[in-house]
């Protein structure tokens, strides 16, 4: 015993020795690695002035290397620091501070040492921070990840901010339900808040979305840290039949290892988890913080410490999602998922918690500027948008349209768009609609003069783009698929097999709808009359603009009347105005078989219904009802909207944006077949703007076994191979 | 819905889940049953098992070995297994306590050397499975039992080992005398110092393969916190069965196989909040000993130091 | 050097006190080896402990807001030792007596703060006690052992206030937000336990050093204290004496859940005025269930005792997460030296209990004097 005694006495004695020699370590230290005894921050280092470095403290719940919530942060912190260059920008951080308390600790004392901004990167942290900023109110505090910034209880210093993790689980729920074989998916979570609820949420509703056959099981684990049961879960989600997997959080890892074992595909979320299993990973959700912290930094160096709230969303970049360039992703199914980020970044994918629904109850009246290329009652274009001004007027009571018609250089050569949007906001409009592509470039320059008046540019694509300001919106119909019916529908009754298409001038748009009328032509010519599409002749004349301006322009009467001359006997138009069906209607009363398709206004086959074959037609009554409410109440933000038409019934015109009448001059049978087609269309059966498909030039523009992505179709470079006609 | 938890899919998943995840815990259970039957009680265990897990995942994504990354697991368990001995043992420490300082300076440690050596979480290609041949192809069965890694199926050979061992051999009978009557096995001229430091070894060396089972075999990764409270639901397990490596058995698979059921209780979506799923197991674990009354004794020693002649 | 101590008892009482402050020395040397792996220089390092620790008005109230949980766990450690049970179920009382005492107060937001606060503390404690009964029960009726039922009852707890965090408690507030943040509302600030501005110390530093001198007084100046000491010393004795050896038992684990219950709704109340959760326990309690077992050791099992305790382990907590911060070593090497510390200071004991051994050899006679003159008769 007492040998045993001196043995540990001994122990305990080495022990101090060597606590001592640590003791001594220092005075011999400096000499040699100088930058290592500089490293650690003076407590007694005073506040930095302003000219300093921009200090930044974080504190985070995590390791630093965890491959999810807090790297993503210090990932970003890092990009920021080399960027800025360590001279202008410096941070601290603490790791692994998932007691709350001690969290608290290290906020308050972070704000004490005089950082310009502190991070609580972690939504347990809210209630603590809630507590010590308004101590330190010369501080600038973020708290991540949420959307409260506490302003409504009196603290301004605070920024808020989140990932809209839905959207990229949005985007990975889309790929999964496209790839999935068996139609079971599986989702591994930690507890069902936050973050994790976010994109688990989005994950399923992507899902759904793509095939609401699919079964999407969630398990939520009930830890955060618990690598054997996330482990254990994926296993069950494997027995019960999926063949793609996803997960969020930490303990995924587990997760992804028994995806890899069953060579069942993975999606991952928070940070690129491809080296984990290069063979099955698919795609990943990546968190790009700089771009929440650079505007942060920047307005804390403008002097304003808080009150605002940010997200990272694709459309600002904070969300990308990464793929897997080993995994053999089809290319529709990527063109898919590119889509979808696309319809989550224009907003016409909604996903989340609903928006707020707007109160009905307060629609306040507006009064909105109408502005017409053409006169109101051209039977066409113009005559459509103005309807859709009277269908504000009818159900947004007390509304006033103030009408400018026919603006264009033939009629009113003296008149700027300028000139009458001022007239409007001088008459007390609220909300411009311009009509025409031809006022994009001007509606830009009144909605920059105007920032108080919303506009709508009809056909543009500004805020696609991003070159519009916040008070200017796109609206557009997505006439394609109702040009591809009227297409159809000419060559269903084609003899000669020789078709006209009276084309306006030449932009994006015009060449789309042509294309997508020939398309539609060609798949009806091949699957209704059995006839070799190649065979089709389908020639595009441009007139030069959207209806006639004589002397300017070529005669759409004149250049119809060619088409009927050189053997067509179908006639499309493409134009604002009725000539075509014009023309063909006076060659029928002399006996000759022709027919048209005319095109914008719901009642042009009325003008000669014998030989209307039908009419695609914009109504535009719903989109501008939704837009004036909501700019009456308040609620309007910006979007980019293509409005596809309300495919249970074409004609309801409370409820599409773009619809179709058939014509009284379409024989019984080619009807029936019409009507087959168009029941494919809206089942999504029928795509005509499925690959293969050519440009004219030859160049190869859909592969097989693709479709054409919004972005494809909307920017159309060039008319198609086989259609003729210049595309330039 | 809750009749659709007995289709042949969701059995067969929930006791070949079950099976495979009852592995950590055997070994873990099994090494602190040597240990508590000679009077000792290990509350370290977790973080004896972080280490080995870290241990054997280093090793083998150096070498690329396995065997070396188990023998790595096994030195390690074995180390701190003597660490134990020393400050339970020699320094009679207060057991309840002691165990919590281990499992800190496990947790502590094996997250300091991750990031140390490792930076980020790594993957390795672990133990494969092995289909026992002709077993392996009987429906069900062989889905259950058969479809299995190797370090699967050594745990469950070291049941009945565990069972020779501790009711058949000399030493059992020494590990025995030592838990239940050390003044008694003293005077008989064993040393009770020395079985002490054999089952605090062993215990420990189980402990790390238990981890090296998480890390090289069941989930081929390693990150902070890996076992996340596994260890300590192991030394639960020993109470349940009882000091028995049969009992050890029986608990490990009701507590895993419950798991698994929790699982399924979410995938099937029988309206139950995930959180109390999550509670199944664990409440289960006790009402399985509430209803079946045991009236097994702990080993009289259990956490008492030996003082000669005191 | 132990008939040294024995000749001069007053050194070895100085030696039994300073005895856990050598130990955690010791560990705090082997911490510095594990520092200069990592290229971090301990001198500089322990510097930044003492300051985060003591440096600052700031530094010592979060040292005593630290201590606070740790010295009413460790009270109820205490008893539970006393009584010979092993309450490792402290996370899971703390959690429940925190969700209750925050339900009293999200229920009554308009009572006056003088009368709710205390009866939210008294429904933590009654709730702590509750969650600690149910392993005692278990132990003294159904033979469950508490370790075995106190993990898995850890567990529940946890689950049990996820659920309830992200459901039925949450603040409203989240409910809207599409991220539901799993926290409650703030408490009204009529609630806030006094706090001294602008640190965040509060007033239920002094109610646990209060409950301290209760717990004293209950253990050794009470019957009911004596049986649970009496229980615990030899369980087959008292039964001899007619003690209700089983009501004893669930009464010593009931009692160390009410305390510990009592400190998660002092952590609530004092410090951060609503419930939330990170998915555990260890968020909120920030691992205080196990360290007061370590603290009440610190304090040599005597609830006196483990007041000075709380204090040091408190220190060494706060010290060493501003060590982390300054240093920027991983967050992994003070959970480690956490886990040196208690391993060091709970092996140092053999020493004291070598040499009080032969001490009493020596003065056996007075020691039984004194010992049976504390029992009550």
């Amino acid at each position: 015993m007492k040998k045993n005694l001196k043995w540990l006495s001994l122990v305990m004695l080495i022990v101090l020795i060597i606590s001592a020699c640590g003791g001594a370590t220092p005075t011999e230290a400096p000499p040699e690695e100088p930058a290592e005894t500089e490293a650690p921050a003076e407590p007694e280092e005073p506040p930095p002035a302003a000219e300093g470095p921009f200090r930044v403290a974080v504190v985070m719940p995590s390791a630093i290397n965890d491959l999810a919530f807090s790297q993503s942060m210090f990932d970003a912190l890092t990009a920021i620091e080399s960027e800025m260059g360590a001279d202008n920008f410096e941070f601290d951080f603490s790791e692994g501070i998932f007691v709350v308390d001690d969290a608290a600790a290290a906020l308050r004392d972070y704000a004490s040492e005089g950082y310009n901004l502190v991070i609580a990167h972690g939504s347990q942290y809210g209630g603590s921070l809630q507590e010590i900023a308004p101590d330190f109110p010369e501080t600038s505090f973020a708290w991540g990840t949420t959307v409260d910034t506490f302003s409504d209880q009196g603290i301004n210093n605070v920024y808020a901010y989140e990932a809209r993790s839905e959207q990229g689980g949005y985007v990975n729920g889309v790929v999964a339900a496209s790839l999935s074989e068996s139609d079971v998916l599986g989702v591994v979570g930690p507890i069902e808040t936050g973050d994790a609820k976010l994109y688990v949420d989005g994950f399923v509703a992507g899902a759904q979305a793509t095939n609401p056959d699919v079964d999407t099981n969630v398990n939520y684990i009930g830890s955060f840290s618990d690598v054997a049961l996330a482990s254990a879960a994926a296993e069950t989600h494997v027995q019960a039949g999926a063949d793609q997997l996803t997960g969020t959080a930490q303990m995924v890892v587990g997760a992804i290892g028994v995806a890899e074992e069953n060579g069942v595909a993975w999606f991952g979320t928070q940070a690129n988890q491809t080296s984990l299993a290069p063979d099955i990973v698919v795609a990943n959700q990546v968190y790009d913080w700089t771009v929440v912290l650079d505007e942060i930094i920047n307005n804390v160096k403008g002097g304003k410490l808080g009150g605002e709230a940010y997200a990272l969303t694709f459309a600002n970049g904070g969300l990308l999602m990464e793929y897997n360039p080993d995994y053999d992703l089809p290319a529709e199914v990527k063109a898919l998922a590119d889509e979808t980020v696309q319809g989550l970044i224009d907003g016409s994918i909604m996903v989340g918690e609903a928006p707020p629904p707007p109160p009905a109850a307060e629609a306040e009246p507006v009064t909105f500027g109408m502005i017409l290329v053409g006169p109101k009652n051209d039977r066409g274009w113009s005559q459509a948008h103005h309807e859709g001004g009277l269908f504000i007027e009818e159900n947004l009571p007390d509304s006033t349209m103030i009408l400018f018609e026919s603006l264009n250089p033939a009629d009113k050569p003296e008149a700027t768009l300028e000139g009458v949007v001022d007239d409007m906001v001088a008459n007390g409009a609220t909300l411009i609609f311009t009509t025409s592509d031809e006022f994009e470039e001007d509606t830009l320059g009144v909605a920059e003069k105007y920032p108080d008046v919303v506009f709508i540019n009809i056909s543009g694509d500004d805020a696609l783009t991003g070159e519009a300001p916040s008070n200017l919106g796109n609206i557009m119909g997505r006439m394609e698929d109702l040009k591809a019916i009227a297409g159809c529908a000419a060559a269903l009754q084609t003899d000669t097999g020789k078709l006209g298409y009276l084309g306006p001038l030449i932009n994006f748009e015009t060449k789309r709808l042509a294309a997508s009328a020939y398309l539609g032509a060609r798949y009806c010519y091949e699957n209704f009359r059995g006839m070799n599409p190649d065979d089709l002749e389908f020639t595009v004349t441009w007139i030069g603009f959207w209806f006639n301006i004589p002397g300017v322009t070529l005669d759409p009467t004149e250049v119809t009347n060619n088409f009927f001359d050189s053997g067509a006997d179908v006639v499309l138009s493409g134009i604002d105005t009725t000539e075509g069906i014009d023309v063909a209607g006076q060659r029928a009363a002399q006996g000759a078989v022709v027919w048209s398709v005319p095109y914008d206004f719901e009642g042009a086959c009325d003008n000669s219904p014998d030989i209307c074959l039908g009419v695609p037609y914009f109504n535009w009554g719903p989109a501008y009802l939704d837009t004036a409410t909501k700019v009456g109440n308040g609620s309007w933000v910006q979007s980019w909207d293509w409005n596809p038409p309300y495919w249970d019934d074409l004609t309801d015109n409370t409820r599409t944006a773009v619809g179709w009448i058939n014509g009284p001059g379409m024989p019984g049978e080619g009807q029936a077949n019409l009507d087959t087609f168009i029941a494919s269309l809206a089942s999504g059966d029928v795509n005509v703007w499925s690959g293969p498909i050519f440009l004219q030039d030859g160049s190869e523009y859909v592969a097989e076994g693709s479709v054409a992505t919004d972005d494809q179709i909307w920017y159309l470079p060039q008319l198609l191979q086989g259609m003729i006609g210049p595309s330039e | 819905m809750i009749t659709e938890l007995f289709t042949t899919t969701v059995l067969v998943g929930i006791l070949a889940s079950g099976f495979r995840l009852a592995t950590p815990y055997l070994y873990a259970s099994l090494g602190e049953t040597f240990g508590q039957k000679s009077g000792v009680l290990n509350l370290g265990v977790e973080g004896i098992m972080l280490l080995g897990a870290f241990a054997a995942f280093y090793t083998t994504f150096i070498t690329e070995n396995l065997w070396l990354g188990l023998l790595a697991a096994i030195i390690v368990g074995g180390i701190m297994g003597l660490a134990v001995a020393v400050i339970n043992v020699t320094l009679k420490a207060e057991q309840g306590i002691s165990g919590i300082g281990v499992f800190l300076f496990g947790l502590g440690m094996s997250e300091l050397l991750f990031q140390k050596a490792l930076g980020t979480v790594e993957t390795v290609s672990g133990f494969s499975s092995i289909n026992i041949p002709f077993l392996s192809d009987i429906p069900i069965i062989g889905e259950i039992f058969f479809q299995h890694n190797f370090l699967v199926y050594i745990a469950y050979l070291m049941v009945p080992v565990s069972w020779f061992v501790l009711s058949k051999t000399t030493l059992g009978l020494k590990i025995r005398a030592v838990g239940e009557n050390p003044e008694a096995a003293d005077t008989l001229g064993v040393s009770v110092s020395g079985v002490r430091y054999f089952t605090q070894i062993f215990g420990g060396v189980m402990s790390g393969i238990a981890g090296a089972s998480l890390s090289i075999a069941l989930l081929n990764v390693f990150q902070q916190n890996l076992t996340s409270g596994l260890g300590f639901i192991a030394v639960a397990l020993v109470y349940f069965g009882g000091w028995r490596p049969l009992g050890v058995l029986v608990g490990s698979l009701i507590f895993s196989m419950v798991n698994a059921l929790q699982l399924w209780v979410q995938v099937l979506d029988i309206p139950i909040p995930s959180d109390i799923a999550v509670m199944m197991p664990y409440v289960l674990t006790i009402l399985a000993l509430v209803i079946a009354v045991q009236r097994v004794r702990p080993p009289s020693a259990l956490t008492k130091p030996y003082e000669r002649g005191g | 050097m132990q008939d040294f101590f024995i000749r001069y008892p007053r050194v070895w009482r100085a030696f039994d006190i300073l005895l856990p402050f050598l130990a955690t020395l010791a560990a705090l040397g082997v911490g510095a080896v594990l520092l200069m792996v990592f290229d971090a220089n301990p001198i500089v390092a322990y510097g930044a402990l003492l300051d985060g620790a003591f440096g600052s008005t700031n530094a010592v109230a979060d040292t005593l807001v630290k201590a606070t949980p740790l010295l009413l766990v460790a009270l109820g450690i205490c008893i539970a030792f006393r009584g010979g049970v092993i309450n490792i179920g402290g996370e899971g009382q703390l959690v429940l007596g925190a969700v209750t005492a925050t339900l009293v107060g999200l229920a009554l937001p308009d009572m006056s703060g003088y009368l709710l606060i205390p009866i939210a503390l008294i429904v933590g404690f009654l709730a702590g006690g509750f969650w600690g009964a149910i392993p005692g029960l278990l132990k003294a009726y159904f033979n469950v052992n508490e370790i075995l039922s106190t993990i898995m009852m850890n567990a529940i707890a946890v689950q049990g206030m996820n659920y309830l965090l992200r459901g039925p408690m949450i603040d409203p507030v989240q409910l809207d937000a599409a991220s539901r943040i799993p926290q409650t509302a703030r408490l009204s600030a009529a609630f806030d336990l006094p706090r001294l501005v602008p640190t965040r110390l509060h007033l239920g530093t002094a109610l646990a050093v209060i409950a301290a001198f209760l717990v004293f007084i209950f253990l050794w100046r009470t019957v009911v204290g004596y049986r649970i000491r009496a229980v615990g010393l030899n369980a087959s004795a008292s039964r001899y004496a007619g003690i209700n050896v089983p009501r004893n038992i669930v009464l010593a684990i009931a009692l160390s859940g009410a305390f510990c219950g009592l400190a998660g709704a002092i952590q609530v109340y004092g410090l951060h005025h609503r419930m939330f959760t990170d998915g555990s326990a260890t968020g909120f309690t920030g691992s205080a269930g196990f360290n007061g077992i370590v603290v009440a050791l610190f304090g040599q099992l005597h609830p006196l005792g483990a007041i000075p305790a709380s204090f040091l382990f408190g220190a060494l907590i706060v010290g060493a997460n501003k060590l982390q911060r300054v240093m920027q070593v991983p967050s992994s090497f003070i959970i480690a030296l956490n886990g040196l510390v208690v391993v060091f200071v709970v092996s140092a004991d053999y020493w004291r209990r070598r040499i009080a051994r032969r001490r009493e050899a020596e003065v056996v006679s007075e020691e039984i004097a004194t010992s049976e003159a504390e029992v009550p008769t």
